[in-house]
């Protein structure tokens, strides 16, 4: 049999091909050990969480098909606990401190060595990170208005989680402590470390069957491989430079942050895509900040729609792009800036830059999908045991391409979290939902409303996708938080490959309603808000752009 | 007269996409036959296959697709949705993911109605029941007239909490019924699963399914003389009269025929692999049906308990291909039957069944029965066009050979491994039962990857699911919600599980007047978790429930919760009439003999070496021959490739009994 690594080429891609499926299986194995055997809606029914393999470097290696901003991001998080914690055979690192491997709080990562020639020395790590639905601060959920970290809850460190497999009751009990649901932290927690365990095992299996020296070969071909598919994917285009902005809301008190994405393919010699994000706006002095590792993974997501469906998403597919970052700026902030907004909406507005301005680079780009995720948090006012947590993302229009009409009422870009059943909503809060729509001709290009004839007349004209209507009824006094963007002009659409911000081909912008005893009420794209029994919240999400 | 009577002829008539495949067992002899399949009028094959028994059928098991064809292709209806105001969307918002996560046009399964056939009704319960609307009469009769003028023939009706408290959705589906004399499906009846849009989805594909499966069903009982009996998708017959109540257990029925009849071949413990054009099923049989609720069709969700199948998209038409980095892929896109792998000579691409023709594991005369003219010189051909420069034909072969086993070994190991059980472990070894056109090509080179020393090829393993039907139960079930901890859950246990034998022995007594026999299972969870674990109810004692969550939860997840307590979420009956045990006849041994058997020889690629190995025609094997690996042993309709280091017996009922050494 063929299975030492002397008769592994660089180019056997057969063999790629079988080392992506084994991997692959492992990782959506872990996965399913969190989502069942997890206890907060948001893990279970939203399935917001990512499992990745990283090699001892701390590249990303392979990663389940999850949540595009975690996946791109969580290599950082690897690298950081190697940095921080000299991990070995046993040991389990947890760690969702924005400057130290993390993106925002609630995002907690754990990250498991795996130790198969020597107990001291990784071969490779595995990553699970789950988004918990609180971690303290100063509003439930954990995604605060906030002016610090330090008002967005428990800030931790790349902190030993377990070791010599051992876990540390003492940090469950620390972060359980902080939390306004400490059962549910602590049960979710110990799903993340049994889905570790889960994999641990299996990728020991493969290292026996398959041969350690020989995966380890691999998994450096396969970060080579993605590399290579990007590559050859820039060579096939022209040289150019593109330019493309994205501007976030103001709201009153606070000014929003613009996002500036000067991009340029250059063919001279081996490709090289230099994206360079340094005229985006100053560090923000509310949350909209995102540090590096959101960056990079926006940057990946976006060049990986480009790509044939099969291919990795691994570290490689930033080995032909320079990125630049202004240290101070809203994409670079100084360590102790506040950032609970930066994983769920300045992603997106990165990724609308991003794809606008590879638009000017002659790609054929979708219209601006939602650009926002519409985070809403409601929970109970004050840390009294026994509270609520109640976290989500809604789903709008997506943008219409150059060939199709855009999907309506889904999740686009950096989230593909569910939406939690109503019924499990209201069964576990003290919430009713009492409207659930597709919201009417939000979408750019929209006259008519899910006609048949949705297309125009001229050819090559495709409507973007509606948004949604989510209304919540409160039943009890709440602690209401929103995060959101496109409240103020919609997502643009695009007219002969340009972007167009008019009332017809862009999508409809989004609204945040409070109704209160029957006035209506327009509230900021970003808002904390206490509310009483009987208010109602009603977030109408961005319609997608349109395409000429 | 009841229809199970001892003297009454079972008859198994399974269609399938491109045969439909007849089969009974009388007089010591087993009669299979095939006929082709007639995706326009089903019903056609069926009593074509019907004439082939000679009138004699008392009760035909049937397995049918004419549901699923109908969701595939969207072809069901006319019928209407009525849901809770405000929640029209509900269904083709569905959960809010998209398919692919990297796609510059995401999109969603295409839902079942359009928007202007859901109709949106003043009726709202809170979580605890409480009702905060309810329509007037005026507006019922209002959606009533609207829905008559839409020309619908079935209604599916979804209120928000109806799983937990069915009373109005039942109370406004009677009106509804009333109102407009059309058949009304309320999801709560359907299945008491509390989450709105899985079990409205539900009642959307009853309700969609219920004019093409009632027409289906009363040609077929028009001209059909026995009595029906329609596998479900629990893996048991129900009546049609049960399919029309609840239309959407016919979806998933496909492969439950294949499942009961590998439980049937005498072994304990069964990995059943079913590897047909486009996909291939695996089953975990131990002992009984394993299930789920997570069971989808076209990415629709169908929250019924359904025969635990995973499927993965590799098959005999799944394309061979490399990525734009050179990365070889198989599949998931197939060749399907039209324009089909390039063997085909329909100008189709390279598929796996090319691979395995040029591999020497596809003998080209006995392809099909021979009715099937292949061509290698065309998969070779198909095979250059992608082969990249660096790599030699060989190493083509041999990669998408292993890429095959991996996607089939990853499938196993997901259903086995991935859930508590090592299929290895020599104390309770698993037997893998290759079926399917393509199973066995791959089946015994899995069962090596994943550590089984044993591989059983079923005889007739063409016509392996109709053959499941003759054994399958009558069965019907139901379920109740308790959701209580253990400790307070006893008494609601034992007052269910009484109500619901009733209630069953009702349904089953009108086959037949013997005794059912009830099996009670209880879903289990950590009070706050929603995923449930499904386990027998040994004894209504605290201690043992506990015990057996506790073994079921270690074994799946590998810990425990042990500050968490442990609820009783619904206890749930199955009442099943077992047929008679059908005995398998020996096949004749008479004029069998190993000189016939063999039929010279193959070149085929093996363990990177092309070897020259003895070809074996199946129907001439003698009973209790033995013979060594590597060789091909082929029959009409499957092919066994034995690899090196193996070894084959056939034993007294003709099946291929494989020892991997």
């Amino acid at each position: 049999m063929n299975s030492t690594p002397e008769n592994i080429g660089p180019y056997d891609p057969a063999q790629l091909g079988i080392f992506h499926a084994l991997v692959e299986s492992i990782l959506d194995e872990m996965g399913e050990a969190l989502r069942h055997g997890a206890f907060s809606q948001n893990i279970k029914e939203r399935r917001d969480y990512s499992c990745a393999l990283f090699n001892s470097d701390g590249d990303l290696v392979c990663g389940a098909a999850h949540i595009p901003v975690h996946l791109g991001s969580m290599d950082t998080a690897c690298r950081a606990a190697i940095d921080a914690i000299l991990m070995r055979e046993g040991d389990a690192v947890l760690l969702n401190d924005p400057y130290s491997g993390g993106t925002h709080l609630p995002d907690l990562t754990v990250i498991l060595p795996a130790c198969f020639s020597d107990p001291n020395s990784p071969d490779f790590y595995l990553g699970v990170r789950a988004h918990h639905s609180d971690v303290g601060g100063i509003a439930p959920g954990s995604l605060p208005l906030s002016h610090s970290l330090e008002e967005e809850g428990l800030v931790i460190p790349p902190t030993i989680l377990a070791r010599d497999g051992e876990v540390r009751e003492d940090v469950i009990d620390r972060l359980a402590n902080a939390s306004r649901q400490p059962a549910e932290r602590s049960g979710d927690l110990r799903a993340q470390l049994a889905a570790g365990a889960v994999g641990l095992k299996r990728l020991s299996e493969l290292a026996q069957g398959r041969g350690l020296d020989r995966i380890l070969i691999e998994s450096r071909l396969f970060i080579e491989h993605s590399a290579n598919v990007l590559t050859a994917f820039l060579s096939s285009m022209n040289p150019a430079t593109g330019k493309g902005v994205c501007i976030m809301d103001d709201i009153p008190g606070e000014p929003g942050a613009s996002i500036v994405c000067r991009t340029e393919l250059k063919l001279d010699g081996a490709p090289v895509l230099e994206i360079d994000l340094r005229e985006s706006s100053d560090q923000h002095s509310g949350c909209l900040n995102a540090v590096p590792a959101i960056v990079r993974s926006a940057i990946i997501y976006s060049l990986r729609l480009f790509l044939p469906p099969d291919t990795p998403v691994t570290s490689g597919l930033l080995r032909p792009v320079r990125i630049h970052l202004r240290r101070g700026s809203v994409l670079d902030p100084e360590p102790g800036a506040a950032v609970a907004g930066g994983n769920v909406e300045t992603s997106q507005a990165i990724v609308e830059a991003l794809l606008l301005s590879f638009g000017g680079l002659g790609w054929d780009i979708p219209a601006a999908s939602q650009g926002t995720m519409n985070n809403i948090l409601l929970g109970s006012v004050g840390m009294s045991p026994g509270g609520f947590s109640f976290y989500e993302t809604i789903g709008g229009g997506a943008g219409a391409t150059s060939e199709r009409d855009g999907a309506s009422g889904i999740q686009t870009h950096m989230t593909n979290t569910r939406n939690t059943p109503i019924e499990a909503l209201e069964r576990a809060f003290p919430l009713w939902v009492t409207e659930y729509s597709l919201r009417d001709a939000s979408g750019g290009e929209g006259e008519k409303h899910r006609d048949d004839e949705l297309k125009n007349e001229s050819a090559g004209t495709y409507r973007g996708g509606d948004g949604i209507i989510r209304e919540f009824e409160i039943l009890s006094p709440t602690r209401l938080t929103i995060l959101s963007n496109h409240r103020t002009k919609g997502p643009p659409g695009i007219d002969r490959g340009k972007p167009v911000y008019n009332d017809s081909i862009s999508g409809k912008p989004g609204r945040n309603l409070l109704i209160r005893k029957g006035e209506v009420i327009e509230l900021p794209a970003r808002v904390m808000l206490d509310l009483e029994p009987g208010d109602r919240i009603r977030i109408e999400t961005p319609g997608g752009g349109g395409y000429k | 007269m009841s229809p199970l009577n001892q003297g009454n002829l079972r008859v198994g008539i399974d269609t399938g996409g491109t045969f439909t495949d007849i089969v009974m067992v009388e007089g010591g002899r087993m009669l299979t036959a095939k006929v082709p399949s007639c995706p326009d009028s089903p019903a056609l094959a069926v009593l074509d296959g019907l004439d082939k028994t000679g009138e004699r059928a008392g009760l035909v098991c049937h397995g049918t697709t004419v549901g699923t064809n109908a969701i595939l292709a969207r072809h069901g209806g006319p019928a209407c949705m009525v849901v809770t105001k405000g929640f029209r969307d509900v269904l083709e918002i569905g959960r809010g993911e998209r398919i692919d996560l990297y796609s510059k046009s995401p999109s969603r399964p295409k839902p079942i109605f359009p928007w202007d056939l859901i109709f949106e009704i003043d009726a709202r319960l809170d979580a605890s029941g409480n009702v905060l609307s309810t329509p007037t009469i005026d507006q019922v009769e209002q959606i009533a007239e609207i829905i008559e003028e839409s020309g619908s023939e079935a209604i599916g009706v979804g209120l928000l909490h109806s799983a937990a408290w069915p009373g109005p959705e039942q109370e406004l589906s009677g009106l509804m019924s009333a109102l407009t004399t059309l058949p009304t499906y309320p999801s709560s009846e359907l299945a008491a699963y509390p989450r709105e849009y899985e079990r409205w989805n539900l009642a959307a594909v009853a309700a969609y399914l219920s004019p093409v499966l009632g027409s289906y069903l009363e040609e077929l009982a028009d001209k059909c003389p026995a009595t029906l009996a329609l596998m479900a998708s629990s893996g048991g017959l129900i009546s049609s009269d049960q399919a029309l109540d609840n239309p959407a257990l016919c979806v998933l029925s496909g492969p439950a025929g294949g499942a009961l009849a590998a439980l049937s071949l005498g072994r304990e413990r069964i990995l059943a692999l079913d590897m047909g054009g486009t996909s291939t099923d695996v089953t975990l049989l131990a002992g009984h049906l394993p299930r789920t609720r997570e069971a989808e069709i076209d990415g629709l969700p169908l929250p019924l308990p359904t025969i635990d199948i995973h499927t993965i998209g590799a098959g005999g038409g799944s394309i061979v291909k490399f990525d734009a980095g050179g990365m070889l892929a198989l599949g998931p896109e197939s060749a399907g039957a039209m324009p089909g792998p390039a063997c085909y000579r329909n100008g189709g691409p390279a598929t796996l069944s090319d691979i395995a023709l040029l591999s020497g594991r596809l003998p080209p005369s006995h392809f099909l029965g021979g009715e099937m003219s292949i061509d290698a010189d065309f998969s070779m051909k198909a095979l250059d066009e992608i082969r990249p420069p660096s790599m030699t034909f060989d190493e083509l072969l041999d990669g998408v050979n292993e890429l095959a086993k991996v996607h089939l070994a990853g499938a196993l190991r997901r259903i086995s491994v991935g859930r508590g059980i090592d299929p290895s472990n020599p104390k309770s070894p698993f037997t893998l039962v290759p079926f399917g056109g393509a199973g066995a090509l791959y089946g015994v080179e899995c069962a090596r990857v994943i550590g089984l020393k044993e591989v059983l090829h079923p005889r007739s393993a063409g016509v392996f699911s109709a053959i499941g039907l003759l054994q399958a139960p009558i069965s019907s079930e139901s379920e109740r919600a308790i959701l209580k901890r253990v400790r307070d859950s006893l008494e609601s246990i034992a007052s269910s599980r009484q109500e619901l034998e009733l209630e069953l022995g009702g349904i089953l007594g009108s086959w037949s007047e013997k005794m059912p026999v009830f099996t009670a299972t209880l879903e289990c969870r950590y009070r706050g978790q929603t995923h449930t674990l499904e386990i027998p109810l040994r004894a209504n004692a605290p201690d043992s429930i506990t015990e057996d969550f506790e073994n079921a939860y270690k074994s799946r997840y590998t810990y425990l919760h042990h500050n968490a307590e442990i609820e009783v979420v619904t206890i749930r009956v199955r009442g099943e009439l077992i047929p008679p045990k059908i005995d398998f006849p020996d096949i004749p041994d008479a004029e069998r003999d190993m000189a016939d058997a063999q039929s010279g020889n193959v070149r085929m690629r093996v363990e990177r070496e092309w070897i020259d190995a003895p070809v074996y025609l199946r129907d001439n094997l003698p009973i209790e021959s033995e013979l060594d690996g590597p060789a091909l042993v082929v029959e009409d309709f499957a092919t066994l490739f034995l690899p090196p280091d193996t070894s084959m017996h056939l034993d007294r009922k003709g099946h291929a009994v494989v020892e991997l050494k």
